[in-house]
């Protein structure tokens, strides 16, 4: 079994600001280093000055994972030579003599009632971008340097080596997106908002540190790789030593990393620019009397207003855009439990095949509740909704595309009167079986329907079937 | 107490990104011990009673979270000694081998 803990870094996307300076925090689509100022280009002499708003989101956070908050706000240097940090120290938070992150020691329950411990919450600031003009960042000759991103807003949640395998750390890390995302405290859609470094060792063999991975799938995969190589190591009796690589998102490999090892000295000091702030017991009461509807209160809440299953409720919530949704569709139509089973197992097969996620599709609440209302009414067969769900996803309109297409199920019972006579015409011999065998039955309904082009109502064909065979 | 010697100051000198002479050494070797030497006499004193202090300011001002904008690119661009499409240029950054 292996044993894996998640340093997960996420921006705190609620922010109009950078950390420590008023240049704004959304940089997306401008031009490099047009969005930077002094302190977050580290110029000589430039002085930090913390965001409350930054600080308030992370005491929502840590609230909301149960963690001890401290009673001040200390931000440390922490020394590293790298292209993407100018003035050779990010600005975080450390548990040391003088000073101690924002928050300690909670925790998240997954859905089997086991308790991944959190064991630390840091506010830091983000590095620029590096980017790799000639190459990847094996190859790159040299890189280009973007500080936009330098100086943004993160908290970095640090976990104890509670997680077994690669699964369990994709639920944690879906539960915790899906905390952050109720706070509003990170839209994880936005790209490069929550990266991951792992650590993961299986018996036998040293921990491994493989950084800097982008996405939960990415985690999920890099896992997987890492345990199996390591595992593969011990069985030839070949050491598993302790190191940091790094993850291939192309090639889906992880590889060793820059620094030949010798084991890293941050020497971390409290930052002399910057003094505590005080966290008081006022400031985090009013804090904790607005946080909105948490996913574990949404998911019972689901269970009780809507009569639904927990597991069905648990997979609507994991994913606050969804759950939105969903509760947007049943506004329009109350049908809690057809809307639910409708997305749960079809509209989220497509969302996945188009690797987008919930928030990113184009179908809006009024689309599900058509589609649901056609069948209701037998315009449409369940057949019809399925096929067409993937057009909806991208934005069609159902009722349009029924039109366009002639999808309207039939249930001209003159009309399907004809077609089943021609079908017995044919196949006299399932009729006499089918007289027996009620499992015939269904063979003489599907060529029914194989002749409608499947437009026509299943269930009446049927019917109609039965009829005819004792009649 | 961390005995100072060279192989010391040459992981400082890692840590450090810089490179000394063997005469520079030498001359840190001194002055390092001198520096921990001052602070050994300040261990010294009874200091049991009295809250170590980080930082001369009790409290830090804090900022409301309101957008300024802050420097061109080209204001931004003008002291990097060497800068492509926008981008300021950095040393290549990966050393490990690809074993
Ligand atoms: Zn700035």
């Amino acid at each position: 079994m292996a044993k894996i803990g998640l340093e997960v870094h996420v921006h705190i996307t609620s922010l109009k600001t950078k950390l420590f300076c008023s240049c704004p925090s959304h940089y997306a689509g401008k031009e490099p280093n047009s969005v930077v100022c002094p302190v977050c280009l580290g110029l000589p002499g430039a002085i930090p000055v913390p965001n409350k708003k930054a600080i308030e989101e992370a005491i929502k956070v840590s609230l909301a994972l149960n963690m001890q908050i401290s009673d001040k706000v200390v931000f440390v240097r922490k020394h590293y030579f790298y292209p993407d940090m100018a003035k050779n120290y990010q600005i975080s938070q450390y548990d040391g003599p003088g000073t101690t992150p924002v928050a300690k020691n909670g925790f998240i329950k997954l859905r089997n009632g086991k308790t991944i411990r959190i064991r630390r919450i840091n506010i830091e600031e983000d590095p620029a971008k590096i980017v790799y003009p000639t190459g990847s960042l094996l190859t790159s000759k040299y890189v280009w340097v973007d500080y936009n991103r330098s100086g943004i807003g993160m908290l970095e949640i640090v976990t104890e080596p509670d997680i077994e395998d690669p699964k369990e750390a994709r639920e944690f890390l879906e539960k915790l997106r899906s905390i952050l995302e109720h706070l509003g405290t990170c839209d994880c859609t936005i790209e490069g908002s929550m990266r991951v470094d792992v650590n993961v060792s299986v018996p036998g063999g040293e921990r491994v540190e493989v950084k800097n991975i982008g996405s939960i799938k990415g985690v999920e995969e890099a896992l997987k790789y890492e345990i199996a190589r390591q595992e593969a190591l011990i069985s030839q009796g070949l050491p598993v030593k302790r190191e940091t690589r790094h993850w291939d998102d192309v090639r889906k490999v992880t590889l060793p990393s820059r620094y030949k090892e010798e084991e890293t000295d941050y020497r971390y000091f409290p930052d002399p620019d910057l003094p505590p702030t005080t966290i008081t017991e006022n400031w985090i009461k009013s804090i904790a009397s607005s946080l909105p509807e948490l996913p574990d209160a949404r998911i019972r809440r689901f269970m009780v207003q809507y009569g639904l299953s927990e597991y069905d409720a648990t997979v609507l919530v994991m994913d606050k855009g969804l759950a939105d949704f969903y509760e947007d569709v049943l506004k329009i139509y109350y049908k809690p439990k057809e809307v639910a089973n409708l997305l749960i197992n079809d509209y989220l097969r497509w969302i996945n095949e188009m690797n987008i996620r919930p928030s990113e599709s184009k179908a809006k609440p009024e689309y599900i509740a058509s589609l649901l209302k056609m069948m209701e009414e037998g315009v449409i067969t369940i057949k019809i909704v399925k096929e067409i769900l993937s057009d909806v996803v991208k934005g069609s309109d159902p009722r349009k595309l029924v039109e366009e297409r002639g999808l309207t199920a039939l249930r001209d019972q003159e009309f399907l009167m004809e077609v089943i006579k021609q079908v017995f015409a044919q196949e006299p011999d399932a009729v006499e079986k089918a007289r027996r065998d009620p499992k015939v039955v269904n063979y003489l309904v599907g060529q029914v329907m194989r002749r409608t082009g499947k437009r026509a109502d299943p269930y009446l064909v049927n019917q109609l079937v039965r009829k005819m065979l004792e009649g | 107490m961390v005995e100072v010697n060279e192989e010391l100051i040459k992981r400082l000198e890692r840590l450090s990104l810089i490179k000394l002479t063997p005469e520079e050494r030498e001359r840190m070797i001194r002055e390092v011990k001198a520096v921990l030497d001052f602070f050994d006499k300040i261990n010294s004193l009874d200091l049991s009673n009295v809250e170590p202090l980080f930082h001369p300011l009790a409290e830090s001002r804090s900022r409301e979270d309101s957008p300024i904008t802050g420097l061109s690119q080209e204001e931004a661009l003008l002291n990097a000694p060497r800068k492509e499409n926008g981008f300021i240029v950095g040393p290549r950054i990966y050393s490990g081998d690809q074993s």
